[in-house]
């Protein structure tokens, strides 16, 4: 089997490119995408964890079912909110929305 | 193994309302009704909680909790469920809100806050939080009209959003490490654990957990989206953030915190100590060169839950129970706070603390009230802030945290400063000078620019044309009745908390002990 | 341990190579004759009208958003029906009181005439 310590540093690295892009990206349905990035990986973590520390408990993929309903919703919701902010301006770039300073 | 449906008894109630009052709304016609209909929800559910606590114990492979600090969590949150239902009746006939998704979003974000109040698995919590959370995105950006509220929501969301993947990360991890995500199994695998300091996967798990939790209460590094969110989201839902989803994000912190890391307490006291220290000087630093209510109020939230952190960095049993005292008190002080500001909104069409000025004359009732929230705030008896902060205070004393103690001293007194400069506004200054309208006893109304310059223009015309005079556009509504239940109910318990604490410290001394 | 792997990257370089290689013979056999006519996308013989790149209706959108909370609801009931045998009635009025809750979202995005074309 592929040693543990391998998976784990794909899903550092899927992580933390999540992570960047997130918080480096402007276009928000690309930060959106990011952010599903990071979410991957963490299904990653936990279906590892579970199958090499844990075999035959089922924790892991449980926890792997609720990341991805809640990722579901998470992102129907995150483009319902970019769609209202299209409807209103032509651009959903996020430096561009800055009516709220102070 | 107990599948009884009993324990469960308040959440599913409150879900039964969210959903009539989703598929009431369903006609487009006016529903007479709608909003009382989703008050009874948490009645319903502080009726359910009354059955439930004779039932302690754990459920359904101990996904589900009911013990004393459940209980008052859940009764925490469906108070404030009601409150702000309450202080919503009114925001949503003047602004374009769709009334019963409104609501029935409120009840299941209380849902979620309940859940996550009530579990000492993190699954469950975690799943708790994303309903609150994922309902409190969609409540942000409610005024579907309004650039302000989508861009809020917006921000939230993303930044919501990155935070929660950044929390199941650090489960992911704890899990990894412990094997488990029910938190006590996870104290007693960290227990076992030789070198806690030196564990560098551990380190990073508590962080980006602490992260997760941190970003729902408003802590420093992670604030950003407060003052913005707060601004922009429809008031009474600001209220619900700064009461309810902090009081559910600290139920779930303490809960992680006390029963799955109290091994790990060497690495997490400190950096929460450094974060407390941080997060109060910042919120009230930058809370007083603020001009708009809401947004000073979000920065005084940042200021309050460095407040709350310490009763967790000090970390003892009478500390903890401070915490949730805090808490309790918070919550009526912070509802009392909102109505009055959905209250001058409402006469002012204007949320600037310039809005408060002359408040004294007009509505000396609201006026008196927002002094009194203000008190508590800043923790001056005979309030119950007072006593919240006193025995925070009181607490760290105690276990030898005085630096953090004469801290938190030092920043009431910072804080002083600018609820003070509310204050007075509302009787030092003058009432609106120039406005016309407002000088007629504050009744400059709501969206009418045009009569407004019509009636301003030459006074010679206007005194010729006394019915022109009175076609003044009156109030849309007179001063509604729930906001000033609201008040009424907030000032009572703010005081009650503040006179008569005995049987409160004896009931969250219980709670505090998690068991 | 690696050795494992050896299967699989042969695989890998015998597919790449065959489609490239197959590539490289078809562009040395077919004749090159481009015209504008022959470039054109081609939309059943018709002049194609407007660019080849379209935006999708946000209609489509809101299709897609119901859809995905029965396909995520498909995550649990499978989940569900595998140990609905052991688990026994009880499991069985939690599974519907689940889908039953998924119907009342329905029965909504129905009356809002979601499923509606327009």
């Amino acid at each position: 089997m592929i040693p543990l310590g391998y998976i784990l540093g794909f899903s550092a690295l899927l992580f933390g490119l999540g992570l960047y892009g997130a918080l480096t990206r402007r276009n928000a349905i690309r930060m959106v995408m990011s952010i599903e990035l990071m979410l991957n990986a963490v299904n990653v973590n936990f279906l590892a964890f579970s199958r090499y520390l844990n075999p035959g408990d089922p924790r892991g993929s449980i926890w792997a079912i609720f990341v991805m309903t809640v990722a579901a919703a998470e992102v129907a919701l995150g483009l319902a909110i970019i769609l209202m902010l299209s409807r209103r301006q032509d651009d959903i770039d996020v430096d561009k929305v800055h009516s709220l300073q102070g | 193994m107990a599948t009884s449906l009993l324990p469960l008894l308040p959440q599913l109630l409150l879900v039964l309302f969210a959903l009539a009052v989703l598929l009431y709304d369903l006609g487009n016609e006016d529903r007479p009704g709608l909003g009382s209909l989703a008050m009874l929800g948490p009645l319903a559910a502080l009726l359910g909680l009354g059955i439930v606590a004779g039932h302690p114990g754990e459920y359904w492979g101990r996904m589900l909790k009911v013990d004393s600090f459940s209980l008052f969590f859940q009764l925490l949150t469906y108070a404030g469920t009601f409150l702000v239902i309450l202080l919503s009746r009114d925001y949503v006939e003047r602004q374009p809100i769709h009334r019963g998704e409104f609501y029935t979003l409120i009840l299941l974000a209380g849902v979620g806050m309940s859940v996550m109040a009530s579990s000492a698995e993190l699954l469950m919590i975690y799943v708790g939080l994303e309903l609150m959370s994922l309902s409190s995105y969609a409540l942000v950006g409610m005024i579907k009209r309004q650039d302000q509220s989508i861009e809020a929501a917006l921000k939230y969301y993303l930044m919501g959003a990155v935070t929660s993947a950044i929390l199941l990360f650090g489960i992911s991890l704890l899990f990894g490490i412990t094997g488990t995500t029910y938190l006590p199994d996870i104290a007693s695998a960290l227990a076992l654990t030789k070198d806690i300091q030196g564990n560098l996967l551990l380190i990073a798990a508590v962080v980006f957990v602490l992260a997760g939790f941190g970003f729902k209460v408003s802590l420093v590094p992670l604030h950003m989206w407060t003052p913005d969110v707060y601004q922009g989201a429809p008031t009474p839902i600001t209220a619900f953030l700064a009461v309810g989803s902090k009081a559910a994000a600290f139920a779930g912190f303490i809960r992680l915190l006390a029963t799955g890391l109290p091994a790990a307490v060497s690495l997490w006291q400190p950096l929460l100590a450094l974060v407390a220290v941080v997060t109060m000087t910042y919120g009230n630093m930058t809370a007083l060169a603020q001009t708009n209510m809401k947004r000073m109020m979000g920065y005084s939230s940042i200021a309050q839950a460095g407040y709350i952190l310490t009763g967790l960095v000090v970390f003892t049993p009478d500390s903890l129970a401070a915490t949730l005292y805090y808490l309790l008190a918070y919550l009526f002080m912070n509802i009392g706070v909102f109505a009055c500001l959905i209250w001058v909104a409402n006469q002012q069409e204007s949320e600037e603390i310039a809005a408060f000025r002359g408040l004294g004359q007009r509505a000396p009732f609201y006026a008196v009230s927002l002094a009194i929230f203000f008190l508590s705030l800043v923790g001056i008896p005979p309030t119950g802030g007072f006593m919240g902060k006193f025995y925070l205070f009181f607490a760290a004393v105690q276990s030898h945290y005085v630096w953090l103690a004469v801290v938190m001293v030092i920043n009431s007194v910072i804080s002083l400063a600018y609820y003070y400069g509310v204050v007075r506004q509302m009787w030092l200054e003058p009432c609106l000078p120039a406005a016309p309208g407002a000088a007629a006893g504050g009744t400059s109304r709501w969206s009418m620019p045009a009569a407004r310059a019509s009636t301003s223009t030459p006074p010679a015309a206007a005194s010729s044309t006394p019915e022109k005079a009175q076609s003044w556009p009156e109030p849309t509504k007179p001063a509604s009745l729930a906001l000033g239940v609201a008040v009424v109910i907030s000032l009572l318990l703010v005081l009650l908390l503040g006179l008569y604490p005995q049987p409160f410290f004896e009931w969250v001394g219980k709670a505090a002990l998690l068991g | 341990m690696l050795a494992a792997y050896t299967d699989v990257v042969t695989f890998l370089l015998v597919a790449v190579l065959f489609i490239a290689a197959s590539l490289f013979l078809g562009g040395l056999l077919r004749p090159h004759h481009p015209y504008p006519e022959k470039l054109s996308p081609y939309e059943c013989g018709k002049a194609p009208i407007g660019s080849g790149q379209v935006r999708f209706k946000v209609r489509y959108y809101i299709f897609a958003l119901v859809f995905l909370v029965f396909d995520v609801e498909a995550l649990f009931l499978y989940a569900w029906a595998v140990i609905l045998r052991q688990a026994g009635w009880p499991a069985l009025w939690e599974g519907i009181a689940f889908v039953a809750l998924l119907f009342v979202g329905l029965i909504y995005a129905w009356r809002k005439k979601v499923l509606k074309w327009v």
